[in-house]
């Protein structure tokens, strides 16, 4: 129980710390590759920190629900995070089946943002609201059937053991079905981190808004939670695209030992995991500059070439006779 | 009390809903209604508490004078499957009689109510085919009456109509099923019918599957025998469409795990692959049809079409694991359905409940009128919220728990039938329950948003007022029954696997709590450091955690202050037009899948001064509704048109009918020899 805890504190920590870290990152990735200097890497916590000190201005229409989506998004996306491996190959809170969960965590995040935004009556709003939800319609079964993928490959259900799994399979694991699982892997987690060609993340044009839209009346320190929660849930699905796409050198969890050990341990998967996450990241930023911002309507289609995907690599290992 | 059996208190249950039918035509004045709803009240009471020991394995049996003096006795017996949907119904009619006591209903109508409830305690408590189908018809014709409320709309009563018609064609169905088995049973008792449907041939068993899936299709709303739905479930009274959404299509899912794995004990494969086809069409297309709908009740009467659906999937999927040869998994699908069943019931109710507190403050139920009732509303509009999160799946409510075991069992049954068409079809299974999870997430946000969010759209709107207790009551024991069905999934579960187990005929030891909601002892397989005692509830813990926390870092290190501003919309004032409608809302799914929907529009414009300025707009869009149009009317167009040229048999002429008569018995003669 006490290893639970300790084991949660770590994650949240490493989470709420490297996320805004991994979003600089890609921030001036994005602005070198286009020919720009960029913003310095420490920008977007020096935006969090404005953001809580600053003075909110609420809409008039809004109620507790509106003060209320914000510390659910962010507790439904740092709870996910905790069913995520990270550092080592188990998840502090993870069991058989966990990624169900992971999946409806990050669905209840969605939907409270996304009701909490229609209190402010405006149009744009229900934009940006409208879109997110038919965007997430789609993009749930394709998260779905990719994880389910790699569950079919190593025969358990908990994200924490496929990752070890995967990990002690070695170089041997990287098979066809695999590859394929990454590629589909990619594209679900360019549609669950808003990027281009799904969404644009730094456009100022509402009417090409998905979920900046729904932002728009946000302010202050709830403007803050939301943006850091954003950029967790960016971290977290890069960290599992990370360990089940990228899984080799991921520690299995250590048996009783001294302490010092474990943490050592850790700290070097937490090392490792955050090069992988960085390296998924500058991908996502040459993917973002090289590509148009897809139509809503062209969704489906490109949702739809994960599920492809994901659906190929389970036929092809079926027909490998794994 | 040595005297008080739970068969003694199933039976008072039974008499007091009689009283109940009968108190409100005896009654003077203003007290009949109440009176009638206190008994209905009382009699659930009653009710939930004989089934309790039913569902642990205690026998309930009740053998009444049967009301036909030739036909032998009724044996009512509930076995531990009746009583869980026993429970159910009971369950769900105590919130909806509390509802009642707020309505000032005719007596006829408070009558039909407690006769539809006891119809459906009855079916789900027969032992016997002619109880079985009395009750039945009871439930079916208090509920027409239920349906019939406003009568002098003639949309209801064209409602009602195709209401009768449908539910006689499945009765037909199911009474051929039942004809079938007794056959070859060679009596009307349940037991009896299991020995005969194991003697049958394979063709007759699959015959008896298919009339039963007819038949329990149509009272479930299966697609395409569902266009009765969205037309009486909205008609009725609140409390009503409640009992009729949240429980009457359950005793169709009763009826299924009956026939399927009762009666006829499984069977091939492809009983199980239509079932799971049927269940994947009502879901995804009801759910779709709600989506674009903006009638609040009919859009929950959709809902319901796609919750039956997913059962079905769940049913389908058991049928077929069974046949494949894993009933562990099997037992898991009929337990996930059955969770699935109490979780649907609890919220529907809930959200009908909710959609008849706001019709009386409105006197609207199309969206596109409604607008910042949570502010007029406050207390409805919270409860409301909780049914909207609950039927989304969403945690902590119980729908993520049942919709988990279900992808859970989906999983399962494609891990463990590796290469094979039922692995691929588990994964595609799963895939469109995660679809039409997500769906129902966007059409909850679009009808609570439009309803409740922003600002009125009408003048009736502005003018609401908070629901009077009894309703608040009645909405928050349902929203309360959901929460304890997500939090206490460590206890809920392992019961609905021993009734399961005993469906499927495992042993239940196979479905303890642990198995079932796939936590492992921390270390082992399972990819977790928690111990096993922590269960799912704990990353629901750490939400409220980490809620709490968030709060608490923003109140410390943010400078908390604020002050309100009117929306920014471009420059001018905030209108209520300005906001998004619900047929906006979910244009974007409309057009994704306009493929599935046939969506149409029309825009007339009335022209003013000048071409650029026109004096008005006027803009009609809607999708197909394809079953009425491409199934049902041309069979009817068929059935009406042989009608017509045989009526040219009808000559007037006595003459003629006996030279008829005549020739039938002559034909007839010739036959029989």
């Amino acid at each position: 129980m006490g290893n639970t805890v300790l084991a949660a504190a770590g994650q949240l920590a490493l989470v709420l710390f490297l996320a805004p870290l991994v979003q600089g990152i890609i921030k001036r990735a994005k602005g070198r590759l286009q020919g720009r200097r960029g913003p310095g890497i420490g920008q977007p916590y020096a935006d969090l920190r404005k953001l809580l000190l600053k003075e909110m201005v609420l809409p008039e229409t809004a109620t507790w629900l509106f003060w209320a989506a914000p510390y659910v998004y962010f507790a439904a996306i740092l709870a996910a995070a905790l069913l995520v491996p990270m550092a080592l190959a188990a998840a502090p809170l993870g069991f058989g089946g966990d990624a169900i969960l992971l999946i409806y965590l990050l669905a209840l995040g969605r939907f409270a943002l996304a009701l909490a935004t229609l209190e402010s009556g405006s149009a744009f709003a229900g934009m940006g609201s409208s879109r997110e939800m038919a965007l997430g319609a789609l993009v749930e079964p394709a998260l779905l059937l990719t994880l389910a993928t790699f569950f079919l490959r190593t025969g358990s259900t908990g994200l924490g053991d496929v990752a070890g799994a995967l990990s002690a399979a070695g170089w041997s694991g990287v098979t066809l079905p695999h590859l394929l699982g990454l590629l589909a892997l990619l594209v679900v987690a360019v549609a669950e981190t808003g990027r281009v060609p799904v969404d644009n993340p730094d456009t100022h044009l509402e009417l090409t808004m998905i979920h900046e839209g729904m932002l728009l009346e946000y302010s202050g320190p709830l403007l803050a939670l939301i943006t850091w929660a954003a950029q967790a849930k960016q971290f977290l699905v890069l960290a599992l695209a990370a360990n089940l796409a990228l899984p080799w050198g991921l520690p299995a969890v250590p048996g009783p030992g001294p302490a010092g050990a474990l943490a050592l341990t850790a700290a070097s998967g937490a090392g490792l995991l955050l090069v992988k996450v960085v390296a998924l990241g500058l991908l996502l930023a040459a993917i973002e500059t090289v590509s148009a911002k897809i139509r809503i309507l062209r969704l489906p289609e490109f949702l739809g070439t994960a599920v492809l995907l994901a659906g190929l690599a389970v036929l092809i290992q079926w027909g490998m006779g794994g | 009390m040595e005297g008080v059996t739970p068969g003694n208190l199933f039976a008072a249950a039974l008499l007091t809903y009689l009283a109940g039918a009968a108190l409100p035509f005896l009654m003077p004045g203003g007290r009949r209604g109440r009176a009638g709803y206190v008994a209905a009240f009382a009699a659930s009471a009653l009710s939930l508490a004989a089934a309790l020991p039913a569902l642990a394995g205690h026998r309930v049996e009740l053998a009444l004078p049967g009301p036909v003096p030739l036909l032998g006795s009724f044996h009512l017996a509930l076995d531990p499957t009746g009583a869980f949907f026993a429970l159910l119904i009971a369950g769900l009619a105590v919130p909806a009689a509390l509802y009642g006591l707020a309505e000032s209903s005719p007596p006829w109508q408070v009558a039909g109510f407690n006769l539809f409830v006891l119809g459906m305690l009855a079916v789900v408590a027969a032992a016997g085919v002619l109880p079985f189908l009395m009750a039945w018809e009871l439930m079916a014709l208090a509920s027409y009456f239920l349906v019939m409320a406003e009568h002098q709309r003639p949309e209801v009563r064209r409602a009602g109509y195709v209401y009768l018609v449908m539910t006689h064609l499945g009765t037909l169905f199911i009474i051929a099923a039942f004809l079938l088995l007794v056959r070859a049973g060679g009596g009307t008792g349940f037991d009896q019918l299991r020995a005969g449907a194991a003697a049958l041939p394979a063709a007759q068993r699959s015959l008896v599957f298919l009339l039963a899936l007819a038949g329990f299709g149509t009272k479930g709303g299966l697609i395409p025998l569902h266009v009765w739905l969205p037309r009486a479930h909205p008609v009725a009274p609140s409390h009503a469409s409640a009992l009729m959404s949240g429980v009457m299509v359950k005793t169709a899912i009763y009826g299924l795990l009956r026939f399927a794995l009762d009666f006829l004990g499984g069977g091939p494969a492809w009983w199980g692959g239509t079932l799971l086809l049927a269940g994947a069409v009502s879901a995804l297309g009801g759910v779709l049809y709600a989506a674009v709908e903006g009638h609040l009740k009919r859009m929950l009467a959709f809902s319901t079409v796609e919750n039956v659906g997913v059962m079905a999937m769940g049913l389908g999927a058991a049928l077929w694991a069974q046949a494949a040869g894993r009933p562990a998994v099997a037992a898991l699908a009929v337990a996930a359905v059955l969770y699935h069943a109490a979780h649907h019931s609890a919220t529907k109710g809930l959200l009908f409940l909710g959609a008849g507190a706001v019709h009386h403050a409105t006197g609207a139920l199309n969206l596109e009128q409604m607008g910042g009732l949570i502010r007029r509303m406050p207390r409805t509009a919270a409860w409301f919220l909780a049914g909207a999160v609950a039927i989304s799946a969403l945690p902590p409510m119980g729908g993520l728990v049942s919709e988990w075991l279900l992808l859970h069992t989906f999983l399962q049954m494609a891990a463990a039938l590796p290469a094979s068409l039922a692995g691929a079809v588990a994964l595609a299974g799963a895939a469109v329950l995660a679809l039409t999870g997500a769906l129902v997430a966007a059409t909850m946000v679009k009808a609570y948003g439009v309803a409740f969010l922003g600002l009125p759209r009408s003048a009736a709107a502005e003018s609401a007022r908070e629901a009077a207790p009894a309703v608040r009551g009645a909405m928050a024991m349902l929203a309360v029954a959901d929460l304890a069905l997500g939090l206490g999934a460590g206890v809920v579960a392992p019961a609905l696997g021993r009734v399961a187990a005993g469906l499927v005929g495992v042993p239940a030891t196979g479905l303890s709590a642990r198995a079932m909601l796939g936590v492992v002892a921390g270390g082992a397989a399972g990819g977790g450091l928690a111990p096993a005692a922590l269960l799912p509830v704990a990353p629901l813990a750490a939400l409220l955690g980490l809620a709490a926390l968030g709060w608490l870092a923003a109140r410390r290190y943010g400078r908390l202050r604020w002050r309100f501003g009117p929306t920014w919309t471009c420059g001018i004032l905030p209108d209520p037009r300005m906001q998004y409608s619900a047929a906006g809302y979910t244009s974007p799914i409309r057009l994704m899948f306009r493929r599935l929907l046939w969506p149409s529009k029309q825009v007339r414009v009335t022209a003013g001064d000048h071409p650029l300025f026109p004096h008005a707009m006027e803009y009609t869009g809607g999708v197909l509704p394809v079953y009425d149009t491409h199934l049902y009317r041309p069979v009817l167009n068929a059935v009406l048109g042989a009608a017509r040229r045989l009526r040219r048999l009808q000559m007037g002429d006595t003459q003629i009918y006996l030279i008829y008569l005549f020739g039938t018995l002559l034909l007839l003669l010739v036959l029989a020899r």
